[in-house]
């Protein structure tokens, strides 16, 4: 990191901010200094500027300069779109955020939010981590602004009304209504494939009106099917522990005794579903119905005769 | 914690929010309450104070200088002429600062809480229903098997556990020198020191079936603890070939390496630590899955018939009358 940068950024702030008029690129270079000779190096140095500030959130207005015979375009920096529209936050919801993000470890862009907030800070050890890339972070901008976005998934191009996002099993999902399919669909960001271009219109679409499904995380359910079958399953006692944070409060405890655990849940997706039973090995056994223990079999059968 | 450098980006906005915080108190703050408040060493205050007052030193008349600040014994003060407008949050710090509140106030949020109210108002400034629009899902502790453990660090406590070792399909009773907790795609891990085999060994909270704070004093944790999964050189290698839709293996496991042949079937290296873990993978994927290397003595079958075999006995054991 520079000083010199870092003075040179701070005093375009606030020339930019101060100024009763748009500034061309020439005025800005003499009144704010500290850049190179020569007409494209500053030229360039001026655009990293440019992007330096749009990152940190300080938007750059560009307007052509009045009074000038010839029209050239000019950059100065619009209080209305510099404040943050002052949440009127209370000591205690203060201190509240900054406890948060401690305790989740909200990274550099969780303390520099607290800062604007005028939340201190302090230095987290906690492992446990929400992280958010640039994907993350357009997506979001995405969701609050209600703008399309486009994408490529699955190796499909799809245009997506972004309506809400969801943090699981540590990864970012959105949940949206994909235009081309005509239908909510998720996505893990993750996966997304290239990168994401969000629509120029701001509000393009009404929030939905009826609140959305989250993304579940339990494989035997991840894809809707219009009719479920109960399964039940016996679990070693072994594994008990295990199964029961996988079932996350899904499903009915049968029995759950020292022959092992019973349990009965939906199952809307055959795959997800045969997966997961078979993480277990042969401490999961499906005992019913009929057709999904013969499915099993089937399965397990294919694979003992290939050999 | 390891002070990370700051980017100019980073260092503009901290060195923005410290001047404006400070302008608020007329009376000057003490350097020691800005260091706390914005986690910086007293140095480092009065660097970024001092190029703060310089600004535009070389090019404005005195009077259009947009920072004022001077140290008065233990006391900062700053005013400002300019640089006086709050940033707005990026969608990154406002991201961040939602799902760290949301992480916290769970499913069934007090909405009396402060946490709930400043959520509730960030939400508004955002032009958001915070609840609608972001889910996280998280329990920043470890529950109450990570809440006992944490106070069992702290009091350096020997514990004993009763763990369903994954990799080995096996239940054993362990007693671990707990060192530290962390959270790696989602789930909670211990790590420590295994004291019957006095190695350092994780311990994932969710197979953890039983836990016991012993009496015995823990031996002194090492200064540094890993907190995250490491890829040992010395694992051994399993080649396998999979069809095009076990592409999720490659997302799912520690994949050392992966080619996609000309048609389509993926050729995946994978670190193998125990059999019962590559047994899964192969059951999962299918008739279709093969492993390549290493192969099996002559005559006997490959782990995935193998396995297939063993889940099989259970079902025809009972007498239900399926048959083959």
């Amino acid at each position: 990191m520079s000083s010199t940068k870092t003075a040179r950024l701070l005093l375009l702030i606030n020339v930019l901010q101060s100024t009763s008029r748009p500034l061309t690129a020439e005025e800005i270079r003499q009144v704010v200094g500290g850049y190179a000779e020569g007409r494209e190096s500053f030229q360039r140095a001026f655009e990293r500027d440019k992007d330096a500030l749009r990152t940190m959130g300080v938007p750059l207005d560009m307007s052509d300069v009045p009074g000038l015979a010839e029209p050239r375009v000019g950059y100065r920096i619009l209080d209305r779109d510099l404040a943050l529209a002052d949440p009127d936050l209370d000591h205690d919801e203060r201190e509240a955020l900054h406890l948060a993000a401690a305790a989740v470890n909200a990274g550099e862009h969780g303390r520099l939010a607290l800062m604007k907030l005028g939340a201190g800070v302090s230095g987290s050890d906690r492992a446990v981590e929400i992280p958010a890339d640039a994907g993350v972070a357009m997506v979001f901008a995405a969701v609050i602004e209600r703008r399309r976005l486009r994408f490529s998934y699955n190796r499909v191009d799809r245009t997506v009304l972004p309506y809400r996002m969801q943090f699981s099993r540590g990864r970012w999902y959105l949940i949206g209504f994909d235009e081309g399919r005509g239908e909510i669909r998720n996505y893990r960001i993750g996966r997304i494939e290239g990168s994401i271009t969000t629509g120029d219109e701001p509000a393009a679409f009404d929030p939905p009106e009826e609140p959305v499904a989250g993304v579940t995380m339990s494989p035997w359910s991840l894809h809707e099917d219009p009719e479920p079958v109960e399964a039940e399953v016996w679990f070693d006692p072994a594994v008990r522990v295990a199964v029961r944070a996988d079932l996350r409060g899904d499903g009915i405890v049968v029995r759950d005794d020292d022959d092992g655990l019973v349990v009965r849940l939906p199952v809307t997706y055959h795959e997800g579903f045969r997966s997961w039973i078979l993480s277990y090995l042969d401490r999961a056994e499906v005992l019913g119905p009929p057709g999904l223990r013969a499915q099993m079999v089937d399965w397990l059968t294919k694979v003992a005769n290939r050999g | 914690m390891a002070r990370q450098v700051l980017d100019t980006g980073t260092r503009i906005q901290r060195l923005l929010a410290l001047l404006q915080w400070v302008a608020q108190h007329p009376d000057g703050v003490l350097v020691t309450d800005v260091c706390q408040r914005y986690d910086m060493r007293p140095e480092e205050v009065t660097r970024e104070v001092e190029l703060a007052i310089m600004i535009g030193g070389d090019t404005l008349d005195y009077s259009e200088m947009p920072v004022e600040g001077y140290f008065d014994g233990p006391r900062l003060h700053v005013h400002l002429n300019g640089l006086d407008a709050p940033m707005r949050l990026t969608p990154a710090e406002g991201l961040a600062v939602l799902a760290a509140a949301g992480a916290l106030v769970g499913p069934e949020p007090d909405r009396s809480s402060p946490l709930w109210r400043a959520l509730v108002k960030l939400g508004s400034v955002l032009g958001i229903d915070p609840a609608e629009v972001v889910d996280v899902d998280l329990e920043p502790d470890g529950g109450a098997v990570g809440r006992s453990i944490t106070e069992a660090i702290e009091a350096g406590r020997r514990m004993r556990l009763r763990y369903w070792s994954y990799g080995r399909d096996a239940v054993q009773d362990r007693e671990v020198d707990p060192w530290a907790l962390f959270n790696a795609e989602g789930q909670w891990y211990l790590t420590g020191r295994a004291v019957e085999v006095d190695q350092a060994r994780n311990f994932r909270l969710d197979r953890i079936q039983k836990l016991e704070v012993l009496d015995e004093a823990a031996l002194p944790t090492p200064s540094d603890v890993p907190r995250s999964f490491a890829i040992a050189d010395n694992s051994s290698r399993v080649v396998l070939d999979l069809p095009a839709e076990a592409r999720w293996v490659t997302e799912a496991f520690p994949v050392v390496a992966a080619e996609v042949n000309d048609d389509g079937r993926l050729v995946v290296t994978l670190v193998a630590t125990e059999t019962s873990w590559l047994e899964r993978l192969l059951l999962q994927v299918g008739p279709d899955a093969k492993v390549i290397a290493p192969r099996p003595p002559a005559g006997e079958p490959d782990v995935l018939v193998a396995a297939a075999r063993r889940v099989l006995d259970r079902y025809r054991s009972e007498s239900d009358g399926i048959s083959e």
